[in-house]
Formats: structure tokens, sequence, C-alpha cells
């Protein structure tokens, strides 16, 4: 029980955060993956997470892609040496962030990622942080717990609806870690770990 | 093949022989060249910017090559022109015309004439070739040192006239130091022909003798793009398109029969008021919303529509207080109770544009300008 | 509508080695807006920050971040300079930062036409771009969906809809749109 409470009060605490640095944050990551040697969006990805804001409210959300659907992963144009390890034949990238400017509050976060295998059936991971808003009265508790239902969790599954609906918890990560785990997760080579074990054993290393 | 868009480049004008030049519908170029060459000794060349002076100027260096010793000089790309002396830009003639001479004529210049130029800071490594001078500096006045090179020059290119093309002093503040860098320009010789590109309080003011009496302003014309005369202009601004990216005019064409939805070359040179660069920005920009939303190597409408509302915002930006009801009031006249500060500052973002209808000239508005006003394209 | 991200990178990109402006409405949001470009530019671009036109212009193949001290300065030097850049060619742009209301646009309107013709068509000001009109989105929504944003949540928060990717985006966005 304690041990879920603190991961709550882990979630609670990781919304506190400027949607400008963390929308930049996002934009490195993206930029990251469609520069080569990465390519696995197209050029220029950074530029296409839009910023839109609600005039006379402190409501600002950004979105992949001008209709916020999101964006194809180019599996197709990876090396082979990289395309052989990948599962799936293709993927659709979604990132939606809400946030409170004046509270500098991460409000709702929903990172997803689904795609179909290369034997056609359908697969998908997504990651819900759900809105916290005054206006719903259970505010971020969904589900009866925060073991079954955290915050911060991960859907992974054939598609987000079947059963049983799989609701990991997700340690609490930024939006920009976030986008860099699911593309790591499709492509799960070593161009796309953004933290290679040998580089964490050295930032382990006592200085 | 996709087309190279970045070869666009809207902010680079020719250089003299540079392939891709297209003569605009009043072949301002060839008559500017014409009236020299036949005794017009001055000719000070003016216009709204981006409407192509520093284009035209270096064909006519191109056409007076022939029979001049035409060295253009683009005194913008050296010397912060705000700050220009007169001195300055005499050195900087002196230097350029030696590199020049020395360049395309193959005249090498004696020592004496490279020592005093690397002494004063302006011989081109071209010029030096590998050559050590001494580190004396030049004592002389620049003005007689601008004579010599042209005297030496002049001489070893069998008596050429020798025709100065100056580039960059249309960006000139309004300020005594800046007529006296135009009155010294005045003083090079007679034997010298000089075409510059000049700021537009010469063309309006009492400065417009300050460099020779008798000087020749000819602004360079806006070409039409709507009316009787539109379908010249914008297929000179189409060829212009094609030209910079590598294509023939034909194919340009069959590219855009061959995508329905493609933004229309015409409607962007329409947009543009006539202004070449205008119209190579608007070309340029939307192809870069069609790159970075769809990785798509043509513009749609869409990407049109918000490459135009990105110039609008820039002309309205250009706006101030006063101006809106200005120009409703000059629209159709030939401008002359329009204020003289408030006309210069439009003329010269081409807000407004002077245009010869018939035998008068009368003002027409920018189209991007007339959709902020709540008017209709070419009204 | 012009989506800032887009905008401000197709400014960056339009001209190489070009001019391109960024308005910022105040001192706070520039930091800002300066860090937004370090974020859009290419790593090739290898932008660096300066408050001077002759160091921007010492640098031709790195972005150049020119975030004036005096604006007016900036911006006569600017037009007064412009065609350095062509000597030799630069092959990335120059980027200045001005305040909206600031004596950098005072002067480009009154005293600078060839900086501000070099730089049109690529002065954005996504801080304005960023503001939705939720009239307009509001219709959008309904002739996509047949129903008001608010009505199409009704079923969506009863859980009745499926739980897909454009599902949830769709909430998202209706949820942007609601009127509370």
């Amino acid at each position: 029980m304690k041990a879920w409470a603190e991961l709550y009060r882990q979630h609670q605490a990781l919304r506190a955060m400027s949607d400008r640095e963390a929308a930049n944050d996002v934009r490195k990551v993206l930029r990251k993956l469609s520069e080569k040697p990465y390519a696995v969006l197209r050029r220029d990805a950074q530029a296409r997470l839009v910023e839109a804001r609600v005039p006379h409210s402190a409501s600002v959300q950004y979105t992949l892609g001008r209709e916020r659907a999101g964006e194809e992963l180019e599996l197709d144009t990876l090396p082979d040496v990289l395309r052989d390890v990948v599962a799936l034949r293709c993927a659709r990238l979604a990132v939606l962030l809400r946030f409170d400017r004046r509270a500098e509050r991460l409000q709702e976060l929903n990172i997803m990622l689904r795609g179909l295998r290369h034997d056609g059936s359908p697969w998908a991971v997504a990651v819900h942080l759900p809105h916290d808003s005054d206006a719903r009265p259970q505010g971020d508790r969904d589900g009866l717990g925060a073991c079954g239902h955290a915050a911060l969790h991960c859907h992974v599954g054939p598609t987000l609806d079947i059963a049983p609906k799989v609701r990991v918890p997700f340690p609490p990560l930024a939006p920009a870690q976030i986008v860099e785990w699911a593309v790591s997760q499709v492509v799960p080579t070593a161009e796309f770990e953004p933290a290679p074990w040998s580089a964490v054993a050295a930032m382990l290393r006592p200085s | 093949m996709a087309p190279n868009w970045k070869a666009l480049a809207p902010h680079r004008p020719l250089d003299p022989g540079e392939a891709g030049y297209v003569s605009p519908p009043s072949g301002y170029a060839e008559r500017v060249a014409r009236l020299v060459e036949t005794g017009t000794s001055t000719v000070l060349v003016g216009g709204p910017v981006g409407v192509g002076k520093s284009t035209e100027l270096a064909r006519i260096a191109s056409l007076l090559r022939d029979t001049r010793v035409a060295c253009l000089v683009q005194l913008d790309r050296y010397e912060n022109i705000r700050r220009l002396t007169a001195d300055q830009m005499l050195l900087r003639l002196a230097g350029k015309i030696v590199e020049y001479a020395s360049a395309t004529l193959r005249i090498r210049p004696s020592m004496s004439l490279v020592a005093a130029l690397s002494g004063a800071g302006v011989a081109s490594p071209s010029v030096l070739g590998g050559m050590q001078m001494p580190a004396a500096p030049f004592t002389g006045s620049p003005l007689s040192l601008l004579q010599a090179a042209r005297d030496e020059v002049t001489r070893r290119a069998h008596g050429l006239r020798l025709a100065v093309i100056c580039d960059g002093l249309e960006k000139m503040p309004e300020s005594a130091q800046s007529l006296e860098v135009l009155a010294t320009l005045g003083q090079l010789g007679d034997d010298i022909d000089i075409i510059a590109a000049v700021p537009w309080f010469v063309a309006f003011g009492a400065a417009e003798d300050i460099i020779r009496p008798g000087a020749l302003f000819a602004p360079v014309p806006v070409c039409e793009v709507d009316g009787p005369q539109g379908p010249r202009g914008c297929r000179f601004l189409a060829d212009i398109l094609a030209e910079r990216l590598g294509m023939t005019p034909g194919a340009l064409a069959a590219a855009e029969r061959a995508r329905p939805g493609l933004a229309q070359v015409v409607e962007l040179a329409r947009w543009s008021g006539g202004l070449p660069r205008t119209f190579l920005q608007l070309a340029a920009d939307a192809a870069q919303y069609a790159q970075i939303r769809r990785g798509d190597d043509w513009p749609d409408e869409r990407d049109l529509a918000d490459a135009v509302s990105d110039q609008r915002d820039s002309f309205r930006r250009a706006l101030l207080p006063g101006d809106t009801d200005a120009i409703r009031a000059v629209q159709g006249t030939d401008g002359r109770e329009m204020e003289l500060d408030r006309k210069i500052r439009l003329l010269a973002r081409g807000i407004i544009l002077e245009r010869q209808r018939g035998d008068r000239w009368v003002m027409d508005v920018h189209p991007l300008v007339l959709q902020l006003l709540g008017g209709s394209r070419g009204a | 509508m012009r989506e800032p991200g887009v905008a401000l990178a197709g400014a960056l990109a339009r001209d190489e080695g070009g001019l391109a402006i960024v308005t910022c409405p105040d001192l706070d949001l520039r930091d800002w807006l300066v860090r937004e470009v370090e974020s859009l530019a290419p790593t090739d671009a290898d932008p660096f920050r300066t408050s001077s036109v002759a160091d921007a212009l010492r640098e031709p193949n790195r972005m150049a971040l020119l975030v004036p001290n005096d604006e007016a300065e900036v911006v006569r030097d600017l037009d007064a300079c412009r065609d350095q850049a062509l000597n030799p060619p630069r092959t990335q742009p120059i980027v200045l930062f001005l305040l909206r209301q600031g004596d950098g646009h005072r002067v480009l309107a009154t005293e600078a036409p060839s900086a501000w013709s070099w730089a049109s068509g690529s002065d954005v000001d996504p801080e304005k771009l960023a503001e939705l009109d939720i009239d307009a989105e509001r219709a959008a929504f309904e002739q996509d969906t047949g129903s008001a944003p608010e009505a199409w949540l009704v079923p969506w928060r009863a859980g009745r809809l499926p739980r897909t990717q454009e599902n949830y985006t769709q909430a998202f966005w209706a949820m942007t749109l609601e009127r509370s």
C-alpha cells in the first residue's frame, strides 16, 4: 500500500513543469528521431509539435501533427540491419500534452503508438496521465486504486480496449523520455536506445 | 525529379554574366545600357526593395562590357553602408576597378598600384596574387588613388571608357554624410560613366543633381501582374521561377497541370504585386510549408494561402498610424498630394507601387496591402 | 491555422543564409523563444547566441541567434550590412529576436526597408499564431463529427466509445474546445 501511495505522490510531483521547457525537450527528441542516422520520423518532426493556446485561459496544448493524429514511423526506410529486428510493418506515434501554463502544471498526457505486425495483426502501446481537472470529481484517480490503475500508466496489447486491459504503472518520466521509450519499444536497437548501459554505468560510477 | 526550392534564394541577386537572367517586360537593363552607350553618363537607379535593382545593375554591367570597362561595385557586400564615408567609397571603388581589370580583362596592375591598394587595405587577394606587399600604409588622397587606378586601367584597356556600376548606396540614410558620399561620386570625372542605385530621397528631394547636374533618375519598373499587361508580367515571374529551379518554363507548366490542387504560379505572381523578391519568397515559403508538413515536393493551395498570410503579416507590421487613410487616398492618383516622408517610406517598401498606365504615372496599392485594407486584389 | 512550429521552422529554412525575425511579446518570452528556436534548429545548424551583427556575419556557417541589447541599432546595422551575408554566401540564417512593440519593429517600419524586405514573410510571431480560433475550430469539429464537442464527450466519458488512438485524440481535442 505504502509503495503505491508513494508512486502516486511521484506522479503528482511529476506534473510540476513548465510547458515550454517540456515542449522544447520533446522537440529535441523528435529532432533526433527525424535526423540521420535515425530518421524514423519524417524530417523536421520537431517543427510539427503544434502548440495551441485557448484564448483567455491558461490552457495550452501540444500535439504532434497539424490534425493531431500523430505521425507514421518511417519503418520502411530504416537500414536493412535495423529493419530485421522491427516486429511491426507500420506504426503511428501520437503525442497529446495539455498544460496549465499559469500553474506550470502538466494536466494530461497521452503518448500512443499503434501499428500492425508483419502478419497484419494490430499492436498498441499507450502511456496515459489522466486530466487532473477540478471538474472531474475523482480528479486523476481513475479505476479502483493506485495499483490497478496508477495515474501514469501504460497500456500494452493488441488494442487499447481488449480484455484484460493491462495498465502497467509507469515511472515518473517526463514527456520527452516517454516518447523516447515508446519508440525504443518499436525499434529495439542500439541506435534508438537513449540510455545505453555503458553510459548509465559511467554515470553511476562515483566521481 | 524533385525541384530544389533552396535554389530560389529570394535574397540573392544574380551576378554579372550568371546564368538564369530573365529580361523583365520593361527591358530595363537593355534600355539603360543603350542610354549610356549613346551618351547618358549618369543614371541613378531607384525602385522599391525587391524589384530587382541589383540584378538589373549586374545585367547592365554585362551589357556594357563590349564598349566599356564596366565594373560592378557591390559596396554593400563590403561596407556598412550606414557608416560609409566618401573616402571609404573611393578606396573601395579603386580596389574593385583594379580587381575587375585583373580578373576579367587580364590586365596585370603595376606593382606600385598594387602596393598603394594594399596599403589602403582594398587590394583583393586575386590582385595581390600571393605578392608580399610592404606594410606601409597608403597616405595619399583616396581620390588620387582612384584616379590612378582609373588611368592605369583605361590606358591598358586600350582607351575603353570606364563605367562604374555602383550597388548598395540606396541603403544610405538621409544625412549630411550620405550627401557627401553622393557628391563625391559625382567628382570622379566626366570620363567615367556612373550608374548607381540611390536612395529614394534623391529622387524626391533637391539631391537629384548632387551627383552630377542633369543625371537621369530611372526607377526599375514593377511589372504588371493584373489587367491587360498582367499575363506578360506573370510569365516573366514564372520564367524566373523556372530558371532558378533549373526547369524549362514548359516543364514547370506541365508540373502544374499534372497535379490538381497544386499552388498556381499565376496566383503567386498576382499576390507578389509584380515584385520578383516577394514572388520568390512566396514560392519558397509555400514550398517550406509543403516540405515540413507533408514531405511534399510541391506546395498545395493551403500552403500558398499560408505563405500569403505570412507576407501579409509583414506588410501589416510595416504600416504606421495614418497610413491606411493615406494609402486609400493616394490609390489611382499620381501621388503628389501625399506627404513626402510617407510617400518615400511606402514607395521604398513597395506598399504603394508607381506604375505607368498609358501616358501617366499612377500610384497602385500592393495587393497584400489592399487586402489588409479590406479591398480585393486587382481592384 | 498556421502551426507556429511549422511557420517558425519554415522561416528559418526558407532562404539559405537569409534573415528570419522572431517576434516576442516580452523579454521573458524572448528567452523562451530563443530556446525554442534552438530546439527547432537542425543539429548541423550549430546555433549560437550573439548580440552583435558583426559577430553574426563572422560565422556564415552557423545559425546566428541575434538577441539585441539595442534593437534599433541592430536593425539599422542589419539594413546597412545585409548584403555582406552574400560575401561569402551564408549557409545558415541570422535569426533576429525583436519585441512585438519594441524599437526594432519601429525601425524596420520607418528606416530599414532592406532588412524588412529580406525578412518579409519570414518574420514570425509564434505566440500569436499559437492562439486558437475557438469558434472556427468548434465549427470544424462539428462538421467532422456531426456533433458539438460537449455532445461528443458524453458517450466517451460514459465509456461507450472504443478506446482507440483516434478516439483518444478526438476526446483530447473535444476537451480543448469544450465550453465549461
